[in-house]
């Protein structure tokens, strides 16, 4: 493989958006964190009220960056659950 | 503007046409940064031979010659002005110098030196001697005195950290008290990070290999299920973007889909050392699925999408040996995988990579040569060792 062969090849990967990146990254202690408020939800009905009312701002106060998929699934736990 | 009014954007397009042809040097005509005739010097910096006329093409571009020894003496110069400046931490300053020499640099008589000779106390050292017995520190005095065992320990784990933050954050230049936004300290830090990891016997120095990293996701450990993430978002993406010719929005869905399940589905893999080829025929699946999503709207896009999945093979083919020049850039020095990744896949110009690595932008054309040389020997390396499966 020659020197303009490599560079050819290295422009085949340009980086993808660092905002999906960091979603997918944190897709683990996102999960967590849902199972845990779902889990709190389940033994307390204001909070799952409270939960479902600002879902955002529950997600923002543990840490997790409210994206839209992470917020429709909290949401989506919580109906279950209900 | 008609092509033929507009001589600069012939240029350009002129030298996309050529960057599609593996003219890379083309890549600086295109986004306007240089002219043609600037761009054809710095194109023999760039890309060929490393002779006289490699030499006479890189000062025709106006750069400064690559002159590592003339970069060495610069550093070595910061680096006793900061031993003046900073007074109580010289040995720790001198001690990372002595240890990033420990594996490179000859003198003009062959004779094996280490790069301390940036800091003007040229060690000479024997190649072949343990690594503790190389690393050997110069106090002021001028009397070499061989450093302790723990020393060296504490060098090498030091080494590895700067390393490990120049790579994933850019942000070695923390480790000095100059203040990292100072350009001459970034610059100090990138050239600090040039020791590869591995010339350090013992330690952890290779990144780990996909069935590693797989292997610890299984049991939880975020920071691996993160330097899998960025090991594969690229690839993820360029399947979804390139060889599907996704949508934007779609490839943002789609590329989120693999990664859940991805994540979801690693218990159930059989052979951790076949991530690769399993996580590529997912985002397949899942890319077929998102196109024929699409076509519930339109009928007549079923026959598109057959075509598309097979003509998805061959970019799909062209992306596998990407991945693996990228696996082998990973294991270059940070301060050539930088620019390399800076110049080839995010497209920055000399101008931007020179802004953000503090280092003279007519330089840079002669270190994208330097590291591009350094790239195809380390990819000839890898490819002549058995190589085991996975990032390596």
């Amino acid at each position: 493989m020659n020197e303009e062969r490599i560079a050819e090849l290295l422009a085949e990967l340009p980086p993808g958006p660092e905002a999906w990146i960091r979603a997918a990254q944190e897709l683990p202690r996102a999960r967590r964190e849902i199972e845990r408020l779902v889990t709190l939800a389940d033994t307390d009905a204001e909070l799952r009220a409270a939960l479902l009312a600002d879902t955002t701002g529950a997600l923002r106060g543990v840490g997790l960056e409210p994206a839209p998929r992470v917020v429709a699934a909290l949401h989506a736990r919580l109906r279950t659950g209900a | 503007m008609s092509k033929g009014s507009d001589p600069v954007g012939q240029s350009r397009l002129g030298a996309r046409d050529r960057m599609a042809r593996g003219d890379h040097a083309g890549v600086a005509v295109a986004r306007g940064e240089v002219g043609d005739d600037e761009v054809r010097g710095r194109a023999r910096c760039a890309g060929r031979g490393r002779g006289s006329r490699h030499r006479v093409g890189c000062r025709e571009a106006g750069g400064v010659l690559g002159d590592v020894d003339a970069e060495h003496r610069r550093v070595g110069r910061r680096l006793r002005d900061r031993d003046r400046h900073v007074g109580g931490a010289p040995e720790r300053v001198a001690e990372q110098v002595v240890a990033r020499g420990s594996a490179i640099g000859r003198d003009r008589s062959g004779e094996r030196l280490g790069r301390s000779a940036v800091g003007g106390s040229v060690l000479r050292t024997q190649e072949h001697r343990p690594a503790r017995d190389r690393l050997r520190l110069r106090s002021r005095t001028g009397t070499a005195v061989p450093l302790a065992r723990g020393a060296v320990r504490g060098i090498r784990d030091q080494r590895c950290r700067l390393l490990e933050r120049a790579r994933s954050q850019r942000a070695c230049a923390l480790e000095f008290p100059v203040g990292h936004d100072d350009p001459q300290s970034r610059r100090l830090c990138v050239t600090l990070s040039s020791i590869p990891a591995y010339s350090f016997p013992g330690h952890m120095a290779e990144a780990p290999t996909d069935a590693e990293l797989v292997a610890r996701c299984r049991v939880g450990d975020d920071a691996a299920w993160a330097l899998l993430v960025e090991r594969f978002a690229r690839y993820v993406h360029a399947i979804l973007a390139r060889a599907y010719r996704l949508e934007a929005h779609v490839v943002e869905d789609t590329f989120q889909d693999v990664f859940a399940r991805v994540y979801e589905q690693l218990p159930k893999l059989r052979d951790d050392a076949a991530f690769r080829p399993w996580l590529a025929q997912l985002t397949r699946r899942l890319a077929v699925d998102a196109l024929r999503a699409g076509a519930r709207e339109r009928p007549d896009d079923g026959e598109l999408i057959e075509y598309l999945d097979i003509a998805a093979d061959d970019a799909i083919g062209e992306l596998e040996q990407a991945l693996t020049v990228r696996a082998a850039l990973a294991e270059l020095p940070a301060h050539c995988a930088d620019v390399l990744d800076r110049f080839f896949a995010r497209d920055e110009s000399y101008a931007t990579i020179g802004a953000a690595l503090g280092i003279p932008a007519g330089t840079i054309a002669s270190r994208i040569s330097r590291c591009l040389a350094q790239l195809r020997k380390h990819l000839e390396g890898r490819s002549a060792a058995p190589a085991p499966s996975g990032w390596r």
